[in-house]
């Protein structure tokens, strides 16, 4: 709603960001305090627990004493006790330090943990003495309890044990991460709900109002708009509506009975709608396709960081296969049954509009979750993966088509960044949820709730495309000849090349490396589902921001093969790095090398490929060249898994992260070389 | 439906969603980290038990020789009143000493799968689990390594789960009042960020319905998009020249 007056009404972005501010915001105090009151509940329920083990531990601790008292041998002559309080400490994190002391209070043997004191027993133990001689009290590092130990009925010393008042917070804070994660997670999809309803309730009713109004102004009275719902915008475009119908009622009623000359008065500058069937404004939006787009993939993208410890654990030896490469192999069916269904996309759209196809890829992709879930073994799991990937292949590429539909030429590449987006959020989010659930619910339980997120997918495409849209286009799809023509584009050296050296190598660290050796390598260090999940989705993050900029920095100074390089440097760095650690943050640091690696090269893979083939491009197209690239590129998403997994069976995994990190730096730098040599290089035009 | 019943519906959902996480993952790991306490606070009492058992066993008496098993048994159920049962079991399975509730195969021999991972379990703690109770263990080894028999105690999962779902309940408490207050808190902002939106969306519904009738004068009204002026004249004007089309053929 344009204004001419000095008080403009809000746009969407200002909109969303403000009841954005207001939901996230309130969301985030109310699990910050949820989260503070949580603290507070488990340390008062863990305490006494933690007390009474002290007081195990303590008992424990003077049995063991006992024989040697018992035996009249002093207490400070005992040999290898300060070790074997040390082994105490280690097996048990609660405890913050432990003494052993003589009848005078003095301290002969203890061993404290790191920032811990041993206090003076007297002083510190207020508590109330036991018939046993037990001791425990509070102070002000936190509980101490005091065993004595005794000799014919008289105290010969104690062993005090002090209950570390950090433990219960520190444990707990461990899930702080997870909390934060799922926040973020809560806060984006917030933000995609935002902009989603105002999009659907606002925006789209605010373009058709102007449309409209505009169409109305001119005197153009046969059109009318298809409302959805009944909110405070759908009211003034039905009133509207009933305002064009009342004029055509009018116009129609006059033509009935009146002369030509006053009918052609009437019409001199007005349209009306003489045969009596109003003409409906259309608006399509990129962002229509956006949301489903998002939920679609938060559902499929669930299993991502848990996908190859799931196969793992149904793995079947009888079958012959190495585990290594029976891991990898239904990530490589996944890509083929993707391949399979995607050129069916244009046939369905014609046939049926986009909004059904979406449909029928959904339905399959939801079944296929559920059917995984309860796969029993290998062969039956492949199988439904291939369901599952069959529906995905069919709803991205005709969110694709949707997208090309709804943008001129020189708007094309706005449009996929709707599709980058929406895609980069699903797998952040879908990622990092997946994980925590993963560790909480179970594998699972976690393929269900990916299965209704598609649902919910599904139901938000019901509600936001229009029945039937797209159906009888003129979608245009190749022919066998043209077909059989870019297939010799495979034949040139120097695209097959260029395909080896870059488009090959990113594809293998994606899907062998990222997708395939980082989720086994981190469960391998002892990491947690919702630890992998949180690692993972480092990746999704970097990509998510640089992805942009990398394509605006090669816009910009027309460096696409500088930053292909530098890319695939920053991945080979990323995987050797990976795998030569075992600390949180090189790990991290890692996996936001290869997501900055692969945001570096993927834009600029495309934009090159006119430049680099003119000759091709001049022969088939540039539609060809870039789909032979695609072709590649999927390709290496088939032999990626497999080629890693073949690598792990052979040398391990650490070994084999390391090789593919060498390998992609070794294929880097031949690029370099034949790019500094002019064999592959920017050509003018 | 209204446009702030939309928005908020989405909203309360994301909010139910993100606080029903936030509990869930609180009571997991606190019902972790109370297992391990639990876990730990037994295997204490159980190594204990099995390691003065060894010392008489490394002496060379028989496991089922031994007289203070059944008074360290006595005791011990004694001492902790949440144990279930403590077992005493040699290399076969009979049971040479049992205090507390009852074992399911009988006072005469221990379950089989403990004596499996009393086997399996190289002189460390093992842990089993059952419908009812959790069961931390501890081999009795001899000086020559031969496995003499084994320490089983059983403790109730009626406490552990007591505790736990009573920090559940705690916590769900205190979701709903921060799930009432942080959505009275969106709905509120919402509703005061859309109200011109709104307001202006319901005075162009009556201007558009009053124009036929001519009851309307938008022209004092700023916030009317100014497409609206133009659309309110074509729709007027086309409206008199139908009416004076009516007129003329009368």
């Amino acid at each position: 709603m344009s204004a001419g007056s000095p008080r403009r009404t809000p746009t969407l972005a200002s909109l969303g960001l403000r009841v954005g501010i207001i939901a996230g915001g309130a969301l985030i105090v109310a699990n910050a305090v949820l989260a503070w009151i949580a603290l507070g509940a488990v340390e008062r329920r863990l305490e006494p627990v933690v007390e009474e083990k002290a007081r195990v531990l303590a008992r424990s601790v003077a049995n063991d004493l006992t024989t040697a008292v018992r035996l009249n041998i002093p207490l400070e002559g005992l040999r290898g006790v300060g070790p074997y309080l040390e082994g105490v400490l280690a097996d048990h994190p609660e405890t913050a330090y432990i003494a052993v002391r003589d009848e005078e209070d003095r301290v002969l043997y203890s061993a404290a943990a790191e920032g811990h004191d041993i206090p003076q027993v007297r002083e510190a133990a207020d508590g109330s003495g036991g018939e046993s001689g037990d001791e425990s009290g509070q102070q002000e590092a936190g509980f101490q309890f005091v065993h004595a130990l005794t000799r014919d009925g008289a105290q010969v010393g104690a062993v005090s044990i002090g209950v570390d008042p950090r433990f219960v917070r520190d444990t707990m804070g461990s899930i702080f991460a997870d909390i934060g994660i799922s926040l973020f997670v809560a806060v984006l999809i917030i933000l995609e709900l935002t902009l989603l309803v105002l999009s659907l309730a606002v925006v789209r009713s605010v373009g058709l109002m102007e449309g409209l109004m505009r169409s109305v102004g001119r005197g153009d009275f046969s059109v009318a708009v298809v409302t959805r719902g009944r909110d405070d915008l759908s009211r003034v475009l039905e009133a509207m509506n009933r305002i064009n119908a009342e004029i055509n009622n009018r116009f129609r009623a006059v033509a009935s009975r009146t002369t030509a000359p006053v009918l052609d008065r009437l019409r001199q500058g007005r349209v009306f709608a003489e045969r009596g069937q109003l003409r409906p404004v259309q608006d399509l939006r990129a962002g229509d396709v956006q949301y489903p787009m998002f939920f679609f993939i938060f559902g499929v993208e669930l299993s991502r960081s848990f996908f190859p410890l799931f196969v793992r654990d149904l793995y079947d030896p009888s079958l012959g296969i190495d585990p290594s490469i029976a891991i990898a192999l239904p990530m490589s069916v996944w890509v083929v049954a993707m391949l399979v269904t995607t050129p069916l996309c244009l046939g369905a759209i014609r046939r049926w509009g986009v909004r059904e196809t979406l449909l029928i890829g959904m339905a399959p992709t939801s079944i296929g979750l559920i059917a995984t879930a309860y796969a029993g073994g290998f062969i039956e799991l492949i199988a439904w993966r291939c369901v599952t990937a069959a529906g995905f292949g069919l709803v991205t590429a005709t969110i694709l088509v949707r997208l090309a539909m709804t943008a001129p030429a020189r708007r094309r590449a706005l449009n996929l960044g709707v599709f980058v987006t929406a895609a980069g959020g699903g797998s952040v989010c879908g990622t990092a949820i997946g994980g925590i659930l993963a560790e909480r619910l179970g594998y699972q339980n976690t393929f269900l709730v990916g299965a209704v997120i598609v649902f919910v997918a599904m139901a938000i495409a019901v509600g936001f495309l229009s029945p039937g849209e797209g159906a009888g286009s003129d979608a245009e799809t190749p022919s066998r000849e043209s077909e059989r023509g870019s297939l010799r584009i495979y034949v040139s050296p120097r695209f097959i090349t260029f395909m080896g050296l870059s488009a090959l190598p990113s594809r293998i660290v994606l899907a062998g490396f990222l997708f395939f050796l980082v989720p086994l390598y981190l469960d391998s260090l002892g990491f947690g589902g919702a630890a992998i999940g949180r690692t993972m989705m480092i990746y999704f993050l970097v990509l998510l921001i640089m992805n942009q900029a990398a394509a605006l920095i090669a816009d910009r100074f027309q460096s696409h093969g500088a930053l292909i390089l530098t890319g695939g440097v920053s991945s080979a760095i990323g995987c050797v790095l990976f795998v030569s650690t075992a600390d949180v943050l090189p790990l991290v640091v890692a996996i936001a090398l290869i997501g900055l690696g692969q945001s570096l090269v993927m834009t600029p893979q495309v934009a090159v490929l006119p430049a680099y083939f003119r000759r091709e491009t001049d022969e088939f197209g540039s539609g060809a060249v870039t789909a032979a690239f695609r072709v590649v590129e999927r390709g290496g998403s088939i032999i990626g898994p497999l080629v890693a997994g073949v690598v792990v069976a052979a040398t391990g995994l650490a070994e084999a992260g390391r090789l593919i990190g060498y390998g992609v730096l070794a294929t880097t730098l031949l690029l370099t070389v034949l790019m500094l040599s002019g064999v592959l290089r920017q050509r003018a035009g | 439906m209204n446009l702030l019943v939309k928005l908020n519906a989405a909203f309360l959902c994301a909010f139910a969603l993100a606080m029903a996480l936030t509990v869930l993952l609180n009571q997991a790991k606190f019902g972790d980290i109370l297992r391990g306490l639990d876990d730990s606070r037994v295997s204490v009492v159980t190594l204990d038990t099995s390691r003065r058992l060894r010392q008489a066993v490394d002496l060379g008496l028989p496991l089922k020789d031994i007289a203070e098993s059944r008074s360290m048994v006595d005791s011990l159920i004694e001492e902790y009143p949440e144990l279930q049962s403590v077992s005493i079991f040699d290399a076969d399975g009979v049971l040479v000493a049992h205090g507390g509730q009852a074992l399911r195969t009988g006072e005469e021999a221990a379950p089989d799968d403990w004596l499996e991972d009393n086997r399996a379990a190289g002189g460390e703690v093992w842990r089993r689990e059952s419908p009812e109770s959790f069961v931390v263990g501890g081999p009795i080894v001899n000086n020559f390594g031969k496995l003499e028999g084994g320490v089983a105690v059983r403790y109730g999962k009626a406490r552990y789960s007591r505790i736990v779902s009573g920090l559940a309940d705690e916590l769900l408490e205190s979701a709903l009042g921060l799930f009432i207050a942080a959505s009275a808190l969106a709905v509120l902002g919402t509703a005061a960020v859309l109200q011109r939106l709104i307001s202006t969306a319901r005075r162009l519904t009556a201007a558009v319905e009053g124009l036929l009738a001519d009851t309307m004068d938008a022209d004092a009204d700023e916030s009317i998009p100014s497409e609206f002026s133009a659309y309110r004249e074509s729709v007027r004007k086309t409206a008199a020249a139908l009416e004076a089309a009516e007129r003329d053929r009368t």
